[in-house]
């Protein structure tokens, strides 16, 4: 109990400061900002923009969390909530029939999540009054399509709450008490910030649903504005939900992180409950297939009577990978990349750390389904604020944007691991900036780094869905290149464009069944190479050529030619494992010349 | 006879889409679009590219100059037109084998 009052404390002190900071005045409604077309009582045509400092109740509904030691107002993913999108159409049917309370909505579903991750959003949002207490809504992503509405349903007003019928008793079906105690919920199983951490206890749960608590943060009135300005309370509906996400989180063992898609009803019975109130909720709850989950919610008055009751409420259920779902809860902690211990024989790169990342880590098709949804959510939790500039200005084919992003995970956590080895510090991913220095190379920055935190010298790449980075000494190299290739990508046709005649001829030496993939080690042997002076390929087929090979210990001799680095050679270590090819070159550091 | 430019063009599109693979690209492939900057080419895709030109049009091409070439440029990159202005510069009158642009993609990747 004593958890609890100290939760609720919390929670009504964040939500009064909160208040403050929303508090518009007047009398339009937050989301009706511009009306467009009116015809009063009829029909209306009206937009607002959402953005994290008009809304600050969404900086505590994201998609992960605590993503920057050295930046600590840089968000999550945040994630417009459902309830946010139901008051969008609320505030619209109050809008038109102002001498009606709202009592009710039918049939509310989101095509499309939003999020507010590329920075502000517009909504349009068109209602129109089909009865005198019905408003059918629908509400545009205004940017996106003025066709395809994000969501849609349908607002009920009348002139009087109906009567309030007492709960609907939920057998949960072998009850077991919840994993987690009152004040570690929202650290082990949720992401929402202090805002909107309503659900001040999980008190049972079992293969039928969920009992919960839930104190009210009075946010919002019923058919009147409150002090936020809204006329639902956007908070206390969205607890009935999160109870949802509780259970999921214990029940099941997989596809337990859950987005609100669809509610069939909603029903009101009262005006909201007042601030601090301890309320009651009742969750029904059934799996439908192995995607979904179709709950029946009540939030209970101490009465006994139901004020709020929501029906048909479906969630999406999504697969993250388990390392996925810790590192959207702990990233400083958590690296979604692996070890890859290479044989690289040069000093520098036995000392060097390599980390690999690949699609497989992932469900087929999860980080470009549901519009990029979980690619955006991975990037607002790896990239720091220049980076995500860049991220979102990305304009390539959807699967070398999430190569870009695999090879920064990799890089990322790679630098994390060498620092760790070298220093005290832990870093978050976000707080190191991976920027290409004026030849295009990466190079590693960060906060930490401007207080003397040990900077290695890093290269990154990417090929067929695998990402792969090194991070080396500066103090012992001139430069770092890494390169990584999937097998079968070169043959002899190819092989003539790729290489000199005298490469060619070193790979006569090749007995015929290796020698296609010899062929590929020399490519990225000379790629490597490149990329230790950031030029790259781009340099032409003759500025880094192959001298000689080692066939036993995978070494392959490079001599630089062309502008000034004549004379100037590099040993680069390659390796196979299983279908990949990778080499790997540090460029000694050149006297007298800054590389 | 020498296929036409816009003959070259069509054919140069329909190799990059088979070396692209299974990209899924937001927008259309034109003679403005840039190998790098746009479709993320990687050097050795434009290798494979050229072997697949090679194969298709039954000659070889001074690739290397022209690699040699795009390495001096201040900004490393080539567009769709280049690519095509290249091969209609290059080629010799009764080439084109009539291999199909997509039988030699899977052939050479």
């Amino acid at each position: 109990m004593a958890a609890f009052m100290r939760t609720m404390d919390r929670f009504l002190m964040t939500q009064q400061s909160l208040i403050g900071l929303t508090h518009r005045g007047g009398e339009r409604l937050p989301f009706i900002e511009t009306v467009l077309r009116e015809a009063a009582g009829e029909s209306l045509v009206a937009r607002c923009t959402i953005d994290l400092e008009k809304c600050p109740l969404l900086r505590d509904h994201t998609l992960g969390r605590h993503v920057s030691a050295d930046d600590p107002d840089l968000p999550a993913f945040p994630i417009v909530p459902f309830t946010m999108l139901m008051e969008t159409m609320a505030e619209a049917a109050v809008t038109l029939a102002p001498e009606l309370r709202l009592t009710g909505m039918r049939d509310v579903r989101v095509h499309r999540w939003l999020a507010v991750d590329r920075g502000p959003i517009t909504l349009e949002i068109h209602a129109s009054r089909m009865q005198s207490g019905y408003v059918a809504v629908r509400v545009f992503d205004a940017d996106a399509s003025l066709e395809t509405p994000v969501c849609e349903g349908g607002i009920v007003l009348d002139a009087a709450y109906p009567p309030a019928p007492l709960a609907d008793e939920v057998e949960l079906i072998d009850a077991q008490p919840y994993k987690w105690p009152a004040d570690r919920l929202y650290d082990e199983a949720m992401f929402h910030g202090p805002s909107f951490r309503g659900v001040a206890s999980v008190d049972a749960v079992g293969e039928a649903g969920a009992h919960g608590t839930l104190v009210s943060a009075g946010s919002g009135r019923s058919g009147a504005a409150d002090a936020h300005g809204f006329v639902t309370d956007v908070v206390l509906l969205d607890q009935p939900g999160q109870l949802v996400g509780f259970w999921a989180s214990q029940l099941l063992d997989r596809g337990f992180v859950v987005l609100p898609s669809r509610m069939k009803s909603l029903q009101l019975f009262g005006p909201t409950p007042p601030a601090g109130r301890a309320l009651r909720c009742n969750a029904r709850i059934a799996r439908i297939g192995d995607q979904q989950l179709r709950s029946t919610l009540e939030i209970v008055e101490p009465d006994g009577r139901v004020w709020a009751r929501l029906e048909g409420w479906e969630d999406r259920r999504f697969d993250l990978a388990p390392d996925a779902f810790r590192l959207l809860l702990r990233p400083r902690e958590v690296m979604l990349s692996q070890p890859w211990n290479l044989p690289l024989d040069a000093l520098v790169l036995e000392r060097a750390v390599t980390r690999r990342i690949g699609l497989d880590l992932f469900a087929p098709g999860w980080l470009s389904a549901h519009g990029g949804l979980w690619a955006r959510v991975l990037a607002s939790i790896v990239l720091g604020r220049q980076e995500r500039v860049r991220w979102h200005a990305l304009k390539l084919p959807e699967r070398r944007r999430i190569e870009w992003l695999l090879g920064r995970i990799a890089a990322k956590d790679a630098v994390r691991e060498y620092v760790r080895q070298r220093s005290a510090l832990t870093l978050h991913p976000a707080d190191i900036e991976l920027v290409p220095d004026q030849l295009g190379r990466p190079v590693v920055r960060g906060a930490w780094a401007d207080r003397g935190g040990p900077v290695p010298l890093i290269s990154i790449s990417h090929a067929d869905g695998v990402a792969v980075a090194i991070a080396a000494d500066a103090d012992r190299a001139g430069g770092i290149g890494i390169d990584l290739e999937r097998v079968g990508r070169i043959n002899r046709r190819i092989e003539q464009l790729a290489f000199t005649a005298d490469e060619q001829a070193l790979l006569d030496s090749v007995a015929a069944p290796q020698r296609d993939a010899w062929a590929l080690r020399l490519w990225c042997a000379k790629e490597a190479a490149a990329k230790t002076t950031g030029e790259g390929f781009a340099a032409g087929v003759g500025a880094f050529a192959v001298e000689e090979m080692d066939t036993r210990s995978g070494g392959v001799k490079i001599r630089f030619s062309g502008r000034d680095r004549e004379r100037q050679r590099a040993t680069v270590s390659t390796a196979q494992e299983g279908e990949w090819i990778v080499a790997a070159c540090a460029a000694a550091i050149r006297e007298g010349v800054a590389t | 006879m020498k296929p036409r430019h816009d003959q070259i063009l069509d054919t140069v599109l329909e190799l990059l889409r088979g070396v692209a693979g299974d990209w899924e690209f937001d927008g259309q492939l034109t003679s403005d679009t840039r190998l790098f900057a746009d479709l993320a080419f990687e050097s050795l895709d434009l290798v494979v590219l050229g072997a697949a030109v090679q194969e298709h049009f039954g000659q070889k091409f001074p690739f290397a100059e022209f690699f040699a070439e795009i390495g001096q440029r201040a900004v490393r990159d080539l567009t769709v037109r280049e690519w095509v202005e290249f091969i209609d510069g290059h080629l010799q009158d009764g080439n084109a084998r009539g291999l199909s642009p997509a039988t030699i993609v899977s052939e050479a990747v």
